[in-house]
């Protein structure tokens, strides 16, 4: 051929593999992973990372990367992926490698990481991982081929063609995929990423007997596959290839009690095999102290169950791994400091009002306590009823807004102010009264002006039961 | 394999490197062609490979045999075992089920009463065009037009050549067969012009056709439930779409030869340009319309014959073609309607009616040939009789307001699909002036590469690639 037709071609391909770079980016998705992935290979960058966790939503929700340093001295991160499939830890794992030489990787395993892949979310789910990991890995193609069809494998591999139906929403002129996190919302730490809500009340309710319900074990067929076990024997390799010690385990869950036994028995026997250690947290709820309120869900803890979770977890690396002390690194220290700063800040409780009252929402429901504390994510209510009849348990909601002060209107959530309110507005079931009631109200008014509280029909909002009460006079 | 499957992208890349590495051995070259194209078709059903391979059998030998005869009616036997033969298999495959129940409706139109079954039968991708194209063959033998080949590999190669096997275009012995005699040498320009038209094509498919027919789909599933409105532009958007999935076909198929050195007949020429429907169908499906001219038209007497005879001829030949693109009563009458037209401007030619489609007049009969053809395009279209007959009496019922993004398309797509025809249209004034290769040949080297990447992109980004990747061409079906 000529060489003057060698040019062109020499052009056309490189203009080509630009444009193709390029477009590739425009069109890979937001998601939290990539605040993850980005954060990883920064920090990857400045030091090694000793610990490494690698799991479903389960991790990073449960696992606070400073939390485990703080108990282990080392450097630790969360690689925890949204709905990650137990099969799929060696891609995310194959791809940290090539950026650190970690001492431990904690890999977690529970009922949802060894279910099937079988509905789009799920399949759609093992993209941020396979995404992760570089086009070349012969663990993805494996995966990929295992998971997709022949002829998704181009989508698989190229975010422009799985994502390019999008164009009308793609930013062509921004490539930073990272998720804007709302401090008020989330904490991100190190590829944890936390949240500060509790579980729903049906949720609460549903499962409030998590910590005293015996779990049954029943014989069942096999959780594990033979992807599974193929995986496991592929961990075990890299282990020792890398020089790493592997262990599982399996994060707090309310719903535990009513998995099957079988699998806790399946994960400890693989752990058996293989001489990997196995810690599952759902056998340390008590020492734990986890309360429904510590989740943020049926299946994920909120950050302050992590913060349990993860202090749980620490100790265990520690006692049984050997790590180098880096606490004295300034890494190590920005790390602490920086996360000390958030936790405090979610932590640090101001107590606004407190003490006994005698706010009368009906004849019969008298508010005998009422106690607001500012938190950082917003405030928490506890409070109690002057001898409440019997029949008004179930009957009632509390209805609590929360006004800004005069000119702080724009503090509101988005949700009320879409709406047009000019408070926020939560409601608390009063089913039963032997306890205080005790509810976090996440909120953005940082300038609260005044309170309302009044009854209404547990069955839905008919209008105001008894007289509402305002309360004004906090300790600001 | 379709075209704009991943399929045929891993394909067609091999097969181009194969080629052209072993394209110095004649023999092996058409070995690989044979192979390459039957891979290509029974990638779809291979147990269908076996109606092309005894297509070319029965026609390869009764060209040698026409040859050897030494007398007109043993010529003429010859030409009826292969007439028997191709249009056989398209009579049982295509169009049995079809006669099946016109005569069962007919019967029963007389009061009587029949049960009939239809037959259990898969339409065997491209029948009608490889039918065709052999049945060309041994017609222009026996018209003496040209003499058998004796290369068999060459013959079955001609046949099954995978750039136009399933949808065209249908080639004619004389031009296409020669080229499987031959030595190619690889040519960059050529090469690069194949390339381009695939890409054009592939522009048309996925950008215009495929986004298009989701509105067209959305409209024509239910037509009763839409206004006026919504039908006017279901099928207006059918016109586009019909245009750039089988013209969009065409062109990858041409490329895709021209790639190897193989030329193709143009079998478009931006038909909505056409000032008549005469010129329409010398503009669209070239290859289809010059073959009914040349094996329906002519031997039944073509213009030879007295005035309403050659009407007769040539409102037969539409109803015929219109027949040939889908065993239903809707393409009967889609050709009956183009046949009718014709028809009507023959008889004003004849009689000295003679209108002026040039200057100012263009701006009549463009729009107006546009039109007709469009309002055609609703039988071809429409799933049955009655939803065509609805569409045609309500199509011009504008008084309801119509929401133009409920129809499937999402109101950026809608536009999209809008600009797109557009620059179809653009492209379609600039290249009927002037040759648009040679346009772009004077633009600078590195802008002439930028400029390829861009239709490249704008093909993966604007394209619709269908539910499983990949979204069939119309004219398989036919």
């Amino acid at each position: 051929m000529r060489p003057k037709y060698l040019i062109k071609i020499v052009c056309f391909l490189a203009i080509f593999a630009v444009a193709w770079g390029y477009f590739n980016r425009v069109f890979i998705s937001e998601h939290q992973f990539q605040n993850s992935a980005a954060s990883f290979r920064d920090i990857a960058e400045q030091s090694d990372i000793d610990v490494l966790f690698i799991g479903s939503s389960h991790v990073f929700t449960s696992t606070i990367p400073s939390v485990i340093d703080e108990k282990t001295k080392a450097i630790s991160y969360n690689l925890g992926t949204d709905g990650l499939r137990l099969e799929l830890s060696s891609v995310v794992l194959e791809e940290a490698l090539k950026h650190t030489k970690p001492k431990v990787v904690a890999v977690e395993v529970f009922r949802g990481s060894v279910a099937a892949i079988e509905t789009d979310k799920s399949r759609g789910f093992q993209l941020r991982a396979l995404d992760f990991a570089s086009n070349t890995s012969g663990r993805k193609l494996k995966m990929a081929r295992e998971i997709y069809e022949f002829n998704e494998l181009t989508g698989v591999y190229s975010p422009l063609l799985r994502n390019h139906s999008n164009w009308n929403q793609a930013k062509f002129f921004s490539l930073d995929r990272q998720k804007k996190f709302n401090p008020a919302n989330n904490l991100f730490d190190h590829g944890y990423i936390g949240s500060f809500i509790a579980v729903k009340d049906s949720t609460k309710e549903k499962y409030k007997d998590f910590r005293t319900t015996p779990q049954k074990t029943r014989k069942a067929p096999s959780f594990f596959k033979e992807i599974h076990h193929e995986e496991f024997k592929y961990l075990a390799g890299l282990a020792e290839k890398f020089g790493f010690e592997l262990f599982l385990y399996t994060a707090p869950d309310l719903r535990f009690p009513w998995v099957n036994g079988q699998l806790f028995d399946e994960i400890q026997s693989v752990a058996d095999t293989y001489g990997f250690k196995y810690l599952n947290q759902n056998l340390y709820f008590d020492e734990l102290d986890l309360k429904t309120t510590d989740f943020k869900d049926a299946s994920h803890l909120n950050f302050y169950g992590a913060l349990k979770s993860s202090a749980l977890l620490g100790e265990f690396i520690a006692e049984n791994f050997e790590l180098p002390d880096r606490s004295d690194t300034e890494l190590w220290q920005s790390k602490q400091q920086d996360f000390t700063a958030l936790a405090k800040q979610n932590t640090a409780e101001h107590v606004l009002l407190e003490g006994d009252t005698s706010y009368e929402l009906t004849e019969e429901m008298v508010l005998e306590y009422f106690e607001l504390t500012k938190v950082q994510s917003g405030y928490s209510v506890r409070f109690n009823f002057l001898n409440p009849p019997q029949e008004a348990a179930g009957k009632y909601k509390l209805g609590i807004q929360l006004y800004p002060a005069q000119g702080a209107e724009d503090q509101l959530t988005e949700l009320s102010k879409s709406k047009g309110r000019k408070y926020d507005n939560y409601s608390i079931r009063l089913d039963v009264f032997n306890n205080d009631f005790e509810e976090r109200l996440r909120t953005t008014i940082k300038d609260l002006g005044r309170v309302r509280l009044f009854l209404y029909d547990m069955d839905g909002y008919k209008g105001i039961i008894g007289k509402p009460q305002v309360i004004s006079d906090f300790k600001l | 394999m379709l075209f704009n499957s991943i399929d045929f992208a891993i394909f067609f890349p091999s097969f181009f490197v194969l080629y052209w590495l072993v394209a110095k051995h004649l023999t092996v070259r058409n070995a690989l062609i044979l192979a390459g194209s039957y891979l290509f078709y029974g990638w779809w059903d291979w147990r269908f490979l076996f109606l092309i391979i005894f297509s070319s059998f029965v026609d390869f030998f009764a060209g040698l045999a026409m040859e050897k005869a030494l007398n007109q009616r043993k010529r003429k036997l010859l030409l009826l075992v292969s007439l028997t033969a191709n249009l056989g298999l398209l009579m049982y495959f295509k169009y049995a089920n079809f006669f099946i129940d016109s005569f069962v409706q007919s019967f029963r139109f007389f009061g009587g009463e029949i049960e009939a079954t239809t037959l259990n039968i898969i339409l065997p991708v491209g029948i009608s065009f490889y039918t065709f194209q052999t049945l060309s063959y041994t017609l222009d033998i026996y018209y003496k037009k040209l003499s058998p080949t004796r290369n068999m590999l060459a013959f079955f190669s001609f046949v099954a050549f995978f750039p136009q096997l399933v949808a065209g275009p249908i080639e004619r012995a004389k031009h296409l067969l020669p080229q499987f005699y031959v030595k190619h040498k690889f040519n960059y320009r050529y090469a690069r012009t194949g390339f381009l038209l695939m890409a054009f094509g592939l522009f048309k498919k996925m950008v215009i056709a495929d986004r298009l027919g989701i509105l067209v789909n959305q409209v024509y599933s239910d037509p009763t439930n839409y206004s006026g409105g919504a039908l006017a532009v279901a099928t207006l958007a059918f016109g586009f779409q019909i245009y750039c999935d089988f013209s969009g076909y065409s062109d990858i198929a041409i490329g895709a030869a021209r790639t190897m050195g193989f030329d193709l007949m143009k079998n478009f020429n931006a038909p909505y340009f056409s000032k008549s429907i005469t010129e329409f169908w010398r503009r669209w499906h070239i290859s289809l319309s010059t073959w009914f001219r040349d094996y329906v038209y002519i031997p039944l007497g073509g213009s030879r014959k007295k005035e309403f005879r050659v009407y007769f001829n040539l409102f037969v030949v539409f109803v015929v073609s219109g027949l040939w693109h889908g065993a239903a009563i809707t393409f009967v009458i889609w050709g009956a309607v183009h046949g009718l037209v014709i028809v009507i401007e023959k008889f004003f030619s004849n009689h000295n009616f003679k209108i002026s489609r040039k200057g100012a007049w263009v701006l009549l009969f463009l729009p107006l040939t546009y039109l007709i053809a469009n309002y055609a395009w609703i039988f071809f279209r429409a799933d049955s009789t009655a939803d065509a007959l609805y569409i045609a009496r309500h199509v011009f019922d504008l008084g309801q307001t119509t929401d133009f993004f409920a129809l499937g398309l999402a109101s950026h797509e809608f536009y999209a699909g809008l600009v797109a025809v557009l620059l179809l249209l653009i492209f379609d004034a600039v290249h009927i002036k002037y040759n648009a290769v040679k346009l772009l040949d004077k633009v600078p080297m590195l802008l002439r590469q930028v400029f390829y990447v861009v239709i490249i992109f704008t093909i993966l980004i604007f394209g619709i690639y269908g539910q499983d990747g990949v979204s069939e061409f119309i004219y398989f079906q036919f």
